[in-house]
C-alpha cells in the first residue's frame, strides 16, 4: 500500500502512512467528522463548521515536522545526535499516532459538550477506552511496535502509574509528551490556525513555519525539554498573542459562552443522565453532533432547553469586566451584580467567568529555571536558557492572566438594566 | 483550597522574609501533605520533581482574584501575597503541620527540596525500600544526584516521614 494524501485547507497535502490510514478509516475515527471542533461557535461565527477529524490530521502533520526540527536542530547546535536513528524513527512514528488519536474521546460538540460530564470525568477517559477497547486496539496490535498501552502510557497516564511501568522511558517520554501537551504543543499550533481560518478571523494566525523551524531541545541532567531558538522569538511572540486574542475573541465569546450553557441543559435531556465513567462505550460512540441535534429537533415541541438552543434563544450580556481585571474591577462586578439582583428581582440573570475554564486560560509561562515550567529560549550568548518575558517586552502586558466576568439578563429587560448600570457607574 | 494556599504563602513570607518561588511552594505543600494534612492537591512528576497542576490552577485563581501577584526575579517566579482584609486562616491542626514544615525547610535549597520530594514520591508510588528509592530517583533524575546524597535523603525520609 502506498502513501495516501489528504487535502487540508490549512496545511495543504497531508501524507499518511498505511497504519495511520487504517486508523483513519476506523469507525471511532470517522465519528470525528461529526464532532464540531468549536462546539456551538458555528452559531456565532457561521464558518466554524470544522470538525475534530481535520484537526487530528493537522496535529499529526505538524507533530512530525516539529519533532524533526527539534531533533535535527539539536544535532546541529551540539554536534551529537539526540537519539539513535532507530529510536528517532520509532519516536516519530509513535508521536504521529498519538497526535492522530488524541481527540478520539470527545463528546458531541467537543468541550462544550463536557458540561454534562460528572465531576472529575474528562473526555480523555473515553479516549483511553476507545484506544484499548475498539477496532483501533486491534489495528495497533497488528502493527509491529506501537500499542494502545504505549500510546496511553506516554500521553495520558498519571505519573504515579506510568513510573511503575518498566516500559516508561525517562526523560524521553516526557519530552515526547511536550509536543502534545505544553505551552508550545502541536495541538495549539494547529487549532489556532484552523479555528482562525474557519471562523473567518485573523487573530489566530502566526508564522507556523518559522516557529517550527526554530524548535530545538534543551538537555540538562535528567531534563529533556522542547525549546525555541532565539531566532524564532518573534514567531513565538505571534503564537502567544494569537492564543490571547483567540481566547478573548472566539473561545470565550460572550454569545458562544451563553450558547454553551444552553447546550449543556439540552444535552442533559439528550443523555438522560450525566456522563460518567460507567457510560457504556458503544452508547458514547453512537453519539455525535448530528444525533444530538436530531434529538433536539424531535423534542423541540416538548423540551424548552432543546427549543431554546435550536432557536438561539439567548440572554443579553449586560455587563462585562475588562479582560485583565484586578481586585477593584472584581469588586465593581460584585456591586453591579448585587444591584441587578436587588433592583430586578424577577428577572432571570446568569453569571459567567473565565475562572470557570481556568485550565483553558492562556497563561504566559515564562521559563522558570527552578520549576521547569515554560519554554526555554536558547541563545548563542548564554549557556543557560532565557525566558520569554526577559527576551520580549512586547508580551509583558499580557503577563497578568485573563479575568473576564460577565452578567447576562433576559433580553427584554437588558436595556433597562444597562441603563441602571450606567447610572451607577456614571462619573466613575 | 485557594484560601489555605494563600495562608501558606503568607506564612512562608512571614517566616522567611521573602516571597516563595513557585518550585519552593510546590515542594513545601507536597511535604505538608506528606506529613498528613489534606490540602487536596494531586502531584505528578515535572521536570524538576513533584508538581501539582491543581496547585498551579489555584495560584492562577488567587492571581485573578487579586490575592497574589507573580514577580519575575531572574529566572524564578516569585509569588507575592497582596494585602488582604479577608481572614485567611487554616484549622489549628493543619496550622501546626504547615508551620513546622515551613520552619524545617525554610533554609533548604530548591536543589535539596527537589531530591527530598522526589525520593518521597518514589517511596510512596514505587516502593519504599532503600534500593527501590535509590533506583527510582536515578530513573527520574538521571545522574543529577550522587548516590550518597540520595541515601542520606532516604535516612531523612525514614526519620521524618516513617518511610
Amino acid at each position: 500500500m502506498g502513501i495516501t494524501s489528504f487535502r487540508d485547507p490549512i496545511h495543504g497535502f497531508i501524507d499518511v502512512e498505511p497504519l495511520e490510514l487504517e486508523i483513519i478509516n476506523s469507525a471511532p475515527f470517522q465519528r470525528l467528522r461529526h464532532i464540531r471542533q468549536l462546539g456551538t461557535t458555528y452559531l456565532v461565527y457561521h464558518g466554524a463548521e470544522h470538525t475534530r477529524f481535520g484537526h487530528s490530521l493537522g496535529v499529526m502533520h505538524l507533530v512530525s515536522k516539529a519533532f524533526d526540527s527539534a531533533v535535527t536542530n539539536y544535532e546541529i547546535r551540539y554536534g551529537v545526535p539526540l537519539f539513535s536513528s532507530d529510536v528517532r524513527a520509532h519516536y516519530r512514528k509513535l508521536l504521529r499516532i498519538i497526535a492522530l488519536t488524541h481527540d478520539l474521546g470527545h463528546p458531541p460538540f467537543s468541550h462544550a459538550g463536557e458540561g454534562v460530564f460528572e465531576d472529575g470525568v474528562k473526555h480523555e477517559w473515553f479516549t483511553k477506552k476507545i484506544l484499548h477497547e475498539t477496532e483501533i486496539a486491534k489495528i495497533l496490535r497488528n502493527s509491529s511496535d506501537i500499542t494502545s498501552e504505549l500510546i496511553w502510557l506516554i500521553y495520558g497516564e498519571k505519573d504515579s502509574e506510568a513510573l511503575k511501568n518498566p516500559d516508561y522511558i525517562l526523560p524521553d517520554f516526557k519530552f515526547l509528551k511536550g509536543f502534545m501537551d505544553s505551552d508550545l504543543d502541536c495541538d495549539k499550533m494547529d487549532y489556532l490556525l484552523r479555528d482562525s481560518y474557519y471562523c473567518g478571523v485573523n487573530y489566530g494566525k502566526y508564522d507556523v513555519n518559522r516557529l517550527i523551524d526554530s524548535l530545538n531541545t534543551y538537555k540538562k541532567g535528567g531534563v529533556l525539554q522542547l525549546a525555541v531558538e532565539r531566532g524564532g522569538l518573534y514567531a513565538f511572540e505571534e503564537f502567544v498573542i494569537a492564543r490571547h486574542f483567540m481566547f478573548v475573541q472566539v473561545y470565550f465569546h460572550k454569545t458562544r459562552r451563553y450558547l454553551d450553557m444552553l447546550l449543556s441543559s439540552a444535552l442533559k435531556d439528550f443523555w438522560g443522565n450525566k456522563i460518567s465513567e460507567d457510560t457504556p462505550l458503544d452508547v458514547y460512540l453512537s453519539s455525535h453532533d448530528g444525533v444530538a441535534l436530531k434529538d433536539f429537533q424531535e423534542k423541540e415541541g416538548t423540551e424548552s432547553n432543546a427549543r431554546r438552543f435550536l432557536n438561539r434563544d439567548i440572554m443579553s450580556c449586560v455587563y462585562e469586566t475588562p479582560v485583565q481585571s484586578g481586585r477593584s474591577e472584581n469588586n465593581i462586578f460584585k456591586l453591579i451584580h448585587n444591584l441587578i439582583l436587588g433592583n430586578f428581582p424577577n428577572v432571570s440573570v446568569a453569571v459567567d467567568s473565565a475562572e470557570k475554564v481556568i485550565t483553558d486560560i492562556p497563561v504566559i509561562n515564562t521559563y522558570d529555571a527552578e520549576s521547569g515550567v515554560g519554554t526555554p529560549i536558547l541563545t548563542n550568548y548564554s549557556s543557560t536558557p532565557r525566558d520569554l518575558l526577559s527576551e520580549s517586552n512586547l508580551l509583558s502586558g499580557l503577563h497578568q492572566p485573563i479575568n473576564i466576568k460577565r452578567i447576562y439578563a433576559e433580553r427584554e429587560k437588558a436595556e433597562e438594566i444597562k441603563s441602571s448600570i450606567r447610572e451607577l457607574t456614571r462619573g466613575g | 483550597m485557594g484560601k489555605a494556599l494563600l495562608a501558606i504563602i503568607q506564612k512562608i513570607k512571614n517566616e522567611t522574609g521573602g516571597n516563595p518561588g513557585k518550585k519552593q511552594l510546590h515542594k513545601l505543600v507536597y511535604l505538608m501533605q506528606a506529613k498528613g494534612i489534606s490540602l487536596g492537591y494531586e502531584y505528578g512528576i515535572h521536570f524538576y520533581g513533584p508538581y501539582s497542576e491543581e496547585l498551579n490552577n489555584d495560584l492562577l485563581r488567587l492571581c485573578i482574584n487579586g490575592d497574589v501577584s507573580f514577580q519575575i526575579k531572574g529566572q524564578t517566579h516569585e509569588i507575592e501575597p497582596v494585602d488582604t482584609d479577608e481572614s485567611v486562616s487554616v484549622s489549628p491542626e493543619n496550622e501546626q503541620v504547615i508551620d513546622s514544615v515551613i520552619r524545617q525547610y525554610k533554609d533548604t535549597s530548591p536543589y535539596d527540596l527537589e531530591l527530598i520530594t522526589t525520593a518521597h514520591f518514589v517511596a510512596v508510588n514505587l516502593g519504599s525500600s532503600e534500593n527501590e528509592i535509590l533506583k527510582g530517583v536515578k530513573r527520574i533524575k538521571g545522574d543529577k544526584y550522587p548516590e550518597a546524597k540520595i541515601l542520606q535523603t532516604v535516612g531523612h525520609l525514614k526519620a521524618e516521614y516513617g518511610i
